[in-house]
């Protein structure tokens, strides 16, 4: 799970690396957003055992009163399900955040393309070369 | 006329074949003047003596010098030349007719064969009133092909419309090829370009080229290309291109007339083959397939039927191999059987039958239940060895002694002796006694298997480890429940006992936790206590009967089953438990937990890292859209997925740090249950027990 973590974080970073053109850029922007998305879903299954782990603590405590242990010794194990909890609830808004941010890239692109999508294919499609580009600008 | 000699060569160049022509060619430019010398190698003798060259007939042309006699020297050499090369692509011309005037024949005879065999099969097999349709279908296939010309060419496909396409181009031929033959050099070379072109055509061009010979030749493969027309048509004429060309001449027409006969006329005969194959080939023939290829199609059909006849051989040996070796596995099966059941029957022999056939009936019903293998191997040795049982307990103690804490090994060697006095002992004292022994063995055995299930998910704590994040480790924790289930199965039992021993036993003197049976025994006889081993051995000569009892608790201590059967020992170690949870299981549990929260931690940093790696490249990526002053919307997207990694990474590492609070925090509270009820359970287990009494019985 760390590996993949990792190598998702890296493909995430090394998306935007390279020259920037147009294509490239949107291109990349889609990419990010699956790996982003893919960071979610991978950090949403690495701390759902957390999960577990709090569930069987609570259990565990519950058990353990009902054999009248020591007060200390369950509100212990109580404590800690809570810790466990709160890191999962953590966990749990980074992986929202995470898709959140799938999202984002992916309105990126869309409002990119739907932005200058049209200034783009317009210039590639004219035949000759372009002039400067301020040129073209409408003041 | 420069020119004249020129031309020669060109036409000499194209017959290629015969070598003849060539040499006279040469010849020639030797005399003439300058101009002409393109050919190399002049041969100056024989420019010199033009009569020689008159002899060979053919380079008169130059040879002569007088230029009025030239053209007509040109003409007939010329026309030699052509009657040559006539000659020889006639000559290729007529093999390729003829091979393929035959292919179709060919093509023909062997679909037809195919066709009928299929369809014979398939009617005969399906009824035999399909059968008639079938005659009935053949019936009018002779009847339409007569009136449609092409109408059957679907069913005898190429090799008919090959026959038919040849016939028309022969047509063409015959009629333009006569006028053409006498012209000059270039307009033959067309003709036989025509022809060449109709032949592409029709597959079976062949017949069209024989046209471009016109002369006497021509007029003898005329006949010939209608013969193979005829004799391709035969067998199924097609529509396609014929028509076209008999239009044009009515010598097409009465041709056409003579291959439809003809037609007919074969397509009955080979009918009648067909039938006859399709008879002999009626069984066989259902599911082959036929190949397109004109002479494959026999062969094809041939090698069917002989796979056909091998498949049925081989299938048949086959099915005869599988009975055999059934046959024979059957057979060992039985051997075997029958060899267990001598050996069993022997041993019962030896021992005691009595005796070997209760312990098989207990064998067998074991099995059949849910026991694990180590048990049941036991149960397996304790037949062929009944005095070993006794042994066997003790190995399984000296295993569980070390398990305990340091102090736990000295205790448990020194309970070992105990448990084989019991055994003696408990047979003359008490009958309960004997079984009695074997709850105690049973209950030390419990515990030892308690404690390794504790340690067992520790270890596999520790290999899972080094995936950390993986969720096998979460896979463990869910076990454990199990564990505990098997747990308070074994305590269980183990109160059983206990209760029992201690109601026989008032007198304890307990040198040892495992040893409370050893008292008993040493009260019951002392002197036995000291020779463990040898005890177990004569306990079992002496009486078998009380053997058997002692050998069914021993199984039994692994199931459940097993506590039912301890009541009757003397003064049995009565133990009770029933937990859900202990303390044990409680700090492991917890120590468990918190290795596995810590190695969560580490993805968690991992995240926040490579968060921080997408913004500096994000970061990189709106410095750039800025230097190329992309406009639009794109750069401010840049900066909120900038805010946003960086809201990621912060709650990566949130979670990385509150990961290592679970896990202190969960280890605090192992730690917590372990100081405050680890020091009883240490000592309740240290003394052999497996519980402490009821809470009540402590207060004072």
């Amino acid at each position: 799970m760390g590996m993949d973590l990792a190598r998702v974080g890296s493909k995430v970073a090394e998306i935007f690396v390279d020259g920037v053109t147009y294509t490239v850029a949107t291109a990349k922007l889609g990419l990010a957003s699956m790996a982003m998305l893919a960071l979610s879903e991978s950090v949403r299954g690495a701390y759902n055992y957390v999960e577990g782990c709090a569930r069987q603590v609570d259990t565990l405590a519950d058990t353990a009163s009902a054999m009248w242990v020591e007060g200390v010794v369950v509100d212990a194990h109580r404590d800690a399900a809570a810790v466990m909890r709160g890191v999962l609830a953590d966990a749990e808004s980074l992986a929202n955040e995470a898709e959140e941010m799938a999202g984002d890239f992916k309105a990126a692109k869309a409002g990119h393309e739907a932005d200058y999508g049209p200034v783009h294919d317009a210039v590639v499609s004219k035949p000759g070369q372009m002039a400067t580009r301020e040129y073209y600008s409408n003041r | 006329m420069p020119s004249a000699p020129p031309s020669a060569p060109v036409v000499t160049d194209e017959p290629d074949g015969p070598p003849t022509l060539v040499l006279p060619r040469v010849t020639l430019p030797g005399p003439a003047v300058p101009p002409p010398p393109v050919p190399p190698s002049p041969a100056p003798s024989t420019s010199n003596s033009p009569a020689a060259l008159r002899s060979e007939g053919h380079d008169e042309n130059e040879g002569g010098g007088a230029q009025a006699g030239l053209g007509g020297v040109m003409v007939a050499a010329i026309g030699i030349a052509v009657a040559a090369l006539r000659g020889m692509t006639q000559w290729t011309e007529d093999r390729r007719q003829r091979f393929q005037d035959q292919a179709p024949v060919r093509l023909a005879a062997a679909k037809a064969k195919a066709e009928r065999i299929k369809d014979r099969a398939e009617h005969e097999a399906a009824l035999a009133a399909i059968g008639n349709d079938a005659a009935k279908a053949r019936a009018k296939s002779r009847i339409q092909s007569p009136t449609e010309f092409g109408g059957d060419a679907t069913k005898n496909k190429g090799g008919g419309g090959k026959g038919g396409k040849g016939a028309g181009t022969f047509g063409e031929g015959g009629s333009g090829g006569s006028g053409r033959g006498p012209k000059s050099g270039p307009d033959k070379s067309k003709g036989g370009k025509s022809g060449r072109e109709t032949a592409s055509h029709g597959s079976t061009g062949a017949g069209g080229k024989p046209g471009p010979g016109g002369k006497g030749k021509g007029s003898d493969k005329g006949p010939k290309g209608a013969d193979g027309a005829g004799g391709s048509g035969g067998k199924s004429p097609k529509s396609g291109k014929s028509p076209s060309p008999p239009s044009s001449s009515p010598s097409l027409e009465r041709a056409r007339g003579r291959q439809e006969r003809a037609a007919d006329k074969q397509r009955a005969k080979d009918q009648r083959r067909a039938d006859r194959v399709a008879a002999q080939l009626e069984d066989r023939g259902k599911d082959r397939k036929r190949h397109h290829g004109s002479q494959d199609d026999r062969q094809a059909v041939k090698d069917r039927i002989r796979n056909g006849r091998l498949e049925a051989k081989e299938a048949r040996k086959d099915a005869a191999r599988d009975a055999r070796r059934q046959e024979r596995a059957d057979r060992k099966a039985k051997r075997k059987e029958e060899k267990a059941a001598r050996d069993r029957t022997a041993l019962a022999q030896s021992v005691g039958q009595a005796v070997t056939e209760e312990t098989e009936r207990r064998l067998r019903a074991r099995r059949d239940a849910l026991d694990p293998p180590v048990l049941s191997r036991n149960r397996k040795d304790t037949p062929a060895e009944d005095a070993e049982s006794g042994p066997k307990v003790d190995l399984k103690k000296k295993p569980r002694a070390p398990k305990g804490s340091s102090t736990a090994p000295p205790k448990a060697t020194s309970p070992k002796p105990p448990p084989g006095p019991e055994t003696e002992a408990e047979p003359p004292g008490q009958e309960t006694g004997g079984p009695g022994s074997g709850p105690g063995s049973r209950s030390r055995r419990n515990r030892e298997q308690q404690p390794p299930p504790r340690q067992e998910p520790q270890a596999d704590g520790e290999w899972l480890r080094p995936p950390p994040g993986m969720r096998v480790e979460y896979s463990v924790t869910i076990d454990r429940p199990d564990r505990e289930a098997q747990a308070q199965a074994r305590a269980r039992a183990k109160a059983e006992e206990e209760l029992r021993r201690r109601a026989n036993l008032a007198n304890v003197f307990n040198p040892a936790p495992g040893l409370p049976p050893g008292p008993t025994t040493r009260s019951e006889a002392p002197p036995a206590a000291p020779a463990p081993p040898p005890s177990s051995t004569p306990s079992s000569t002496s009486s078998p009967a009380p053997k058997n009892e002692r050998k069914a608790p021993i199984p039994m201590p692994g199931g459940p089953l097993a506590h039912p059967a301890p009541p009757p020992s003397s003064v049995g170690d009565t133990q009770f438990t029933d937990s859900d949870l202990t303390v044990y299981d409680v700090i492991d549990a917890d120590q468990d937990m918190a290795e596995e929260i810590m190695a969560g931690a580490e993805h968690a940093l991992l995240v926040a890292d490579r968060c921080q790696r997408l913004q500096a490249a994000l970061e990189g990526l709106r410095a750039s859209l800025i230097a190329k002053s992309v406009p639009g919307v794109f750069v401010g997207w840049c900066t909120r997925l900038i805010e946003r990694a960086g809201v990621v990474e912060d709650k990566a590492v949130a979670v990385a740090r509150g990961l290592p609070r679970a896990s202190e925090a969960i280890a605090h509270a192992g730690a917590v249950a372990a100081e405050h009820d680890k020091p009883v359970a240490d000592v309740v287990r240290d003394m052999g027990h497996t519980a402490p009494a009821d809470t009540s019985y402590h207060q004072e």
